[in-house]
């Protein structure tokens, strides 16, 4: 949305004649509007920001289902016992009173883009001059027979925190002695790369303790996968005979999954589990589609400089939803691309400075206790994509000192982040 | 953190050629690339395993920065960071983060 000289003038009038008014927050027809739908990583921190730094002079509007909102990074640590559930719950009561935006809990059912609205499942329609779409992601239940919503509450994908993430970590509580924890990890690409190793050592790092003679199957259709070389080293060291991964030039393929047997047909033969954690094939959420965000590989495209969707200037698609090159799907790269994108919404809409866009990324895993490993870049926005201009990984064989270094890193970070997403 | 500020002060003396006085970077500028910053370093102070920034001198914040993109220091991440950063940014953040306070115990 362009704006004139006079308009802004007019606009940053309104601001300074209603400071007096409670909390300096304006609500008036005159500011203009900013609807983000998801409030996670990327849409909790593109929403705060665009309120923050425009000092109340936009209008913000977050559209997010969940009044608690678990984060799934550090959800593999819940499921190790490293944190209770209630430790990765965040609410948004201070987005709402420190900041002035307007939470509304609630399911965006469309976006009419023509006409610059979006509809809610209540009924409601929101008018936006910028939309924000920051959904996250969604499954691709299709791509592999047997698997469904259904039968996700057998087979837990745990992959969106919070319920599932409760549900699987009860049935590995209840798994006989000596059984089997089986996981279908997903094909790229997917939300946290690491994170369904990360969550294999967690697992092993209960049953260690709990039910030692237990074992844990990783059947994967890739080849290869994040941090391979760390993590087969920890579970090595921690875990020894216990971790199987089967890669995919090894099963040939995963034709199916069947619910009532707890099993998974490969090519090269049928595993059953105790416990069997499907994490599916992935696509950008739901509402990113019905809004004709995404293009044939079922993620949006967008133009790295500014976060927008390459179908429509007015709206903004962050985080595990974009396809953007380089950055991978992590809360780290959502909460950084909203940085971006707030700086260039602010811009668009109030005409404030703009820079050159700048975004990094950092995930942290945790093998066994106080054994931390990390991998990160940094990156810049370029005509195509967002490309990685150098970074660095965690090595095989580091001291224990740096490890443990490195776990109390992801802790203070986990601190940081979510203070950075809701204030 | 006592360790932290001898090893900058120890390089602040490399610097003096650079610095005319005070570092004066732009601190709008800087507030942007703090972004970055804050998605680890919590912007109130708090350094459970992570170091605080906030509140210091900025002499010693550019100082630090600069040892960091010369690979001085050890820490990947922030000599990822640091080498991605160029003077005037470095400035520029070391003026934003002079500006706040220290507010957790």
């Amino acid at each position: 949305m362009g704006m004139t000289r006079r308009q802004f003038a007019r606009m940053a009038g309104a601001v300074a004649l209603a400071s007096a008014a409670p909390l300096g927050f304006v609500h008036g027809a005159a500011r203009p509007k900013v609807v983000v739908i998801g409030g996670g990583a990327g849409g909790a921190t593109a929403g705060r920001y665009i309120a923050k730094d425009s000092k109340g002079a936009v209008d913000v509007t977050l559209i997010e289902p969940t009044r608690m909102y678990y984060t799934c990074f550090f959800s593999n640590l819940y499921i190790g016992g490293f944190r209770d559930l209630a430790s990765i719950g965040h609410t948004y009561g201070k987005l709402a009173s420190d900041y002035g935006i307007n939470v509304v809990h609630d399911w965006a059912t469309g976006v009419d883009r023509a006409g610059k609205t979006v509809a809610l499942a209540s009924g409601v329609s929101v008018p936006y001059d910028a939309l924000v779409v920051s959904p996250g992601i969604d499954f691709k239940y299709e791509t592999l027979p047997g698997y469904s919503l259904e039968a996700a509450s057998r087979m837990p994908h745990a992959y969106k925190a919070g319920t599932q993430t409760a549900l699987l970590k009860s049935q590995i509580n209840a798994m006989p002695a000596g059984g089997t924890f089986m996981m279908v990890a997903p094909p790229n690409p997917y939300r946290c790369p690491p994170g369904p190793y990360e969550r294999a050592s967690m697992v092993a790092h209960v049953l260690k303790q709990t039910n030692p003679t237990a074992k844990i199957l990783i059947i994967d259709p890739k080849t290869k996968f994040s941090k391979g070389g760390l993590f087969s080293e920890g579970w090595e060291k921690y875990y020894p005979g216990m971790v199987e991964w089967i890669g995919g030039d090894v099963h040939g393929g995963i034709r199916s999954v069947n619910a009532g047997e707890m099993s998974v047909e490969t090519d090269f033969d049928t595993f059953r589990g105790d416990v069997v954690n499907v994490i599916p094939a992935q696509k950008a959420g739901h509402i990113a589609e019905v809004a004709g965000l995404t293009d044939a590989s079922g993620w949006c495209p967008i133009v790295p400089a500014t976060m927008q969707s390459r179908m429509d200037p007015s709206v903004y698609v962050l985080g595990d939803a974009t396809m953007n090159g380089d950055m991978p799907k992590s809360g780290f790269s959502a909460n950084s691309q909203a940085k971006v994108c707030a700086m260039a919404v602010r811009h668009a809409l109030t005409g404030s400075k703009m820079f050159p866009a700048r975004f990094r990324n950092t995930c942290w895993s945790l093998i066994e206790t106080n054994d931390g490993v990390k991998v990160g870049a940094n990156y810049e926005a370029t005509d195509e994509k967002i490309a990685s201009t150098g970074g660095f990984i965690s090595h095989t064989g580091e001291s224990a000192a740096l490890r443990k270094k490195t776990y109390e890193e992801s802790v203070g970070w986990y601190e940081g982040i979510t203070t950075d997403m809701f204030g | 953190m006592l360790a932290l500020r001898r090893t900058a002060n120890a390089g602040v003396s490399a610097l003096c050629l650079m610095a005319s006085g005070a570092f004066a970077g732009d601190a709008d500028y800087g507030a942007y690339l703090s972004g970055e910053c804050v998605a680890c370093h919590q912007k109130s102070g708090a350094d459970d395993g992570i170091p605080s920034i906030v509140g210091w001198d900025t002499v010693s914040f550019v100082a630090v920065m600069l040892s960091y993109r010369q690979g001085g220091r050890d820490s990947e991440v922030m000599v990822n960071v640091a080498q991605s950063l160029d003077l005037e940014q470095i400035e520029a953040l070391a003026a934003h983060f002079a500006t706040i306070e220290h507010r957790e115990e």
